[in-house]
């Protein structure tokens, strides 16, 4: 083997190194500069082949390893993305930088709905009556927004913070198709970023007539609701409301 | 089986398009972001930094290069030891020496529909290498020991921990397919 040989195996050598540690560490500057050197003098040597094989190393490993992202953390990343915001239609939010809360103080929820029974496997019934004898029980009457699909709302919610549970009675509200959309609540806490509130579930209003009642739960722990609000998604709810159905607003 | 690539319309913006990423590479990037975070909050931070990132980057992806899962991988891996380097934040070392907690191929998972073929490859390479260089590729991809803990944790010269790194990487490449040189039309990195 010829001296250019040796020295072009050695930089070569070199050069894979450096790429492995990138690759598995990171480099100093000075490291980052002497790569950068000796990539601009080779061209055709490719920057990110070892970075694709650690990539595929990682998905190899992780693969057990993997949970779903909390909610919450959801929430910040999409609050984060680069999605053009929706145009603006009666009865949103004004927001900046995802959620702000409305000029009146609202306060939001969080809770889970079943079918006349929560999670915890109780008749509403039997939760109305122990959320009524809680020490720290708080009503927050529903108020209309500008949205005409809750110009018609009545009714109340009804919270403890120290059971985390309470309930909605909810009237005026337009019966919705479920395969077509559902009515989402968001909780807004005191102690927490209003940028990233709280998913408090979907439900749907079987009848345009007669009173709702639906448990609440909450799912994470609220610390200080102080919002409660409803919009209209798609089935199933969204991570993030583009707010363009707010119908109702409940402040504490 | 392939799942429809979402992140050239992420680059444009599409609404459905950036939850459905969140939906399909948030298990990914929260198990990258907890272990290279110091903390619960830390991961939290690094999970949203490393997705401003893949927004950043989604435009320069190529099929032609690479899985999208294993481009997702590349970035959040690059911002994470980034990050990690900068805030001289290491992940736990709290390391699974004894061989019987090494990671095995999961050629057979029953998740393998939902593995990049790269991951696949990169499985058959790693159980084909010695057991030694297993453990430092485990012990630095997974659990993101640099080289000096490596060293540190096995009783291993440096320089054979990096010899073990990448030659490992070496060969995974290979197993990949990937060229160490690129095709005359190279692309910046991403």
């Amino acid at each position: 083997m010829s001296a250019n040989d040796d020295a072009r195996t050695r930089a070569e050598e070199r050069i894979d190194a450096l790429l492995a540690d990138r690759a598995t560490q990171g480099l100093s500057s000075a490291e980052e500069q002497a790569l950068a050197t000796w990539l601009a003098e080779n061209p055709d040597v490719d920057p990110e082949s070892f970075e694709r094989a650690a990539a595929a190393l990682e998905l190899a490993m992780s693969a057990r390893d993997r949970v779903a992202m909390p909610a919450h953390v959801r929430a910040r990343v999409l609050a984060s993305a680069p999605i053009a915001s929706a145009s603006k239609s009666r009865g949103r939010l004004v927001l900046v930088s995802g959620w702000l809360a409305a000029a009146a103080a609202v306060l939001l929820a969080l809770f889970l709905w079943t079918r006349g029974a929560s999670k915890h496997g109780e008749h509403v019934d039997e939760l109305v009556a122990r959320i009524e004898h809680a020490r720290d029980v708080v009503r927050a009457p529903w108020k209309a927004t500008d949205d005409p699909e809750g110009r018609a709302v009545r009714g109340e919610v009804v919270w403890s913070a120290s059971e985390q549970r309470g309930y909605l009675r909810l009237a005026g509200l337009p019966a919705n198709d479920p395969s077509a959309r559902q009515y989402q609540l968001w909780v807004f806490d005191a102690q927490r970023d209003d940028r990233y509130p709280i998913d408090g579930g979907v439900f749907d209003v079987p009848s345009a007539s007669g009173e709702v009642l639906v448990p609440i739960d909450a799912r994470l722990p609220v610390a200080q609701a102080k919002l409660f609000a409803l919009t209209i998604e798609r089935p199933g709810g969204v991570v993030v409301s583009q707010r363009e159905h707010l119908v109702a607003l409940a402040s504490l | 089986m392939r799942l429809q690539p979402l992140l050239h319309s992420v680059a444009r913006g599409d609404p459905d398009a950036v939850r459905a990423c969140i939906e399909r590479y948030g298990p990914l990037v929260w198990s990258i972001a907890r272990r290279f975070g110091a903390d619960a909050a830390d991961a939290e931070d690094a999970a949203q930094e490393a997705f401003i990132e893949l927004w950043k980057k989604a435009e320069r992806y190529d099929p032609a290069r690479s899985s999208e899962p294993s481009f997702v991988a590349m970035i959040v891996r690059r911002r994470l030891i980034d990050r990690a380097r900068m805030r001289a934040v290491r992940a736990k070392s709290e390391v699974a020496i004894d061989d019987a907690e090494l990671a095995t191929p999961i050629v057979d998972s029953p998740d393998a529909v939902e593995i990049a073929d790269e991951a696949r490859h990169a499985a058959r390479a790693l159980s084909e290498l010695r057991p030694e260089e297993r453990r430092v590729l485990e012990l630095s991809i997974f659990h993101g020991l640099s080289h000096d803990e490596i060293a540190r944790a096995v009783r291993m010269p440096l320089g054979t921990v990096k010899t073990h790194v990448r030659k490992g990487l070496q060969r995974v490449r290979e197993a990949l397919g990937v060229e160490p040189r690129a095709p005359a039309t190279k692309e910046a990195r991403a």
